[in-house]
């Protein structure tokens, strides 16, 4: 039973408009988007139709109080619109790591909307139950690494590790989390300008080790011509992680570590 | 997933909203199902009902009045 064929008999048929999908009710009116009946009986009619649905496996409708109504309506726009995203997330990432995501999500959706008094009150409720990461979730989110960098990298992880995709993924993503903003993401936006001075920059700060992520061959390209200008020096050593996906999509994870100290001696 | 339709109610009308989906109150203002057994939340918390947010359709199960009840509706896969 769809939620009008609900509603029929008991909303006079001239308030019935199917593409409002929202009433919200008190105890002495009902509204439907600006349109108002000031009618307790009708309230309760609609009370003691839903009190039908007690026993019946499914709802004709979500049931929310009006504190959530504006959260509901968010987080419903964003999992539609990260369907595909939240899906592969599923196959790779715990519950809570996923719920963090979501959150920081709606902190970038409540800024985009320029809502910065929500965007602010998010913020902090993010960082209040995510002391570590909140911030960071939020800054991949918001610098668009989730989308160009972190969610393609799944794809990645599961060509090249078959059964350990998930928990090498985990490991992957525990790290980027860990260790950002030491991670520099090269995206389509990046410049190679930008590449060394991201590199020189984290190096300044005696770090053990900065990792470049990159996906798609010109990223790619745009790291090995960083790399010839960047002066590294002798204490560092270079590893240099290359993937393909079975679509083609190439990947690169290239780390530079600080040498120890038997490694430096022996160069 | 396509987008539900929703019932929003208010403070006003939660006593007969709590009723009318099956809930009673004990003696501690916790929500219990109509055989008696307590209800609770998706993370199996029991719920009051001055922390009822609602119920939500495809679990059934109500949920506190918090944001975070939300999200991990969203990311179960049960909407």
């Amino acid at each position: 039973m769809g939620f009008w064929d609900f509603l029929k008999g008991i909303i006079p048929e001239k308030f019935i408009n199917i593409d409002n999908r929202k009433i919200e009710i008190n105890n002495s009116s009902i509204n439907f988007g600006d349109q108002t009946i000031n009618d307790p009986k009708i309230v309760d009619n609609v009370l003691d139709k839903l009190a039908e649905y007690k026993d019946k496996d499914s709802l004709p409708c979500q049931v929310i109080h009006k504190d959530l109504d504006n959260s509901y309506t968010e987080y419903e726009e964003i999992t539609i619109d990260q369907k595909e995203s939240l899906k592969k997330l599923r196959t790779v990432l715990p519950e809570e790591e996923i719920e963090c995501i979501l959150m920081a999500r709606r902190v970038k959706l409540a800024y985009d909307k320029k809502d910065a008094e929500l965007a602010k009150k998010l913020h902090k409720q993010l960082i209040d139950n995510y002391p570590r990461k909140g911030n960071k979730v939020y800054n991949l989110i918001g610098g668009g690494y989730f989308d160009e960098m972190i969610i393609p990298f799944i794809e990645i992880f599961k060509s090249q590790y078959d059964d350990k995709s998930a928990e090498e993924y985990r490991k992957f993503y525990y790290d980027i989390i860990k260790f950002f903003p030491l991670a520099f993401f090269v995206g389509n936006g990046t410049t190679t300008n930008q590449i060394v001075d991201g590199i020189n920059d984290r190096l300044k700060l005696s770090v053990p080790f900065v990792r470049l992520h990159a996906i798609g061959s010109n990223n790619i390209e745009k790291i090995e011509e960083a790399l010839e200008s960047v002066n590294i020096g002798g204490n560092y050593s270079i590893k240099d992680n290359r993937f393909t996906s079975p679509i083609g999509l190439k990947a690169q994870i290239l780390e530079i570590k600080i040498k120890k100290s038997d490694e430096s001696k022996e160069s | 997933m396509e987008k539900k339709p929703i019932i929003v109610f208010d403070d006003s009308v939660k006593s007969k909203v709590i009723s009318s989906l099956g809930f009673k109150e004990d003696a501690e203002s916790n929500l219990v199902e109509n055989d008696g057994k307590l209800a609770t939340s998706q993370d199996f918390e029991s719920i009051t009902s001055g922390e009822f947010g609602g119920v939500l359709q495809g679990s059934k199960i109500p949920i506190k009045n918090k944001d975070s009840e939300l999200v991990k509706y969203f990311i179960s896969g049960k909407c």
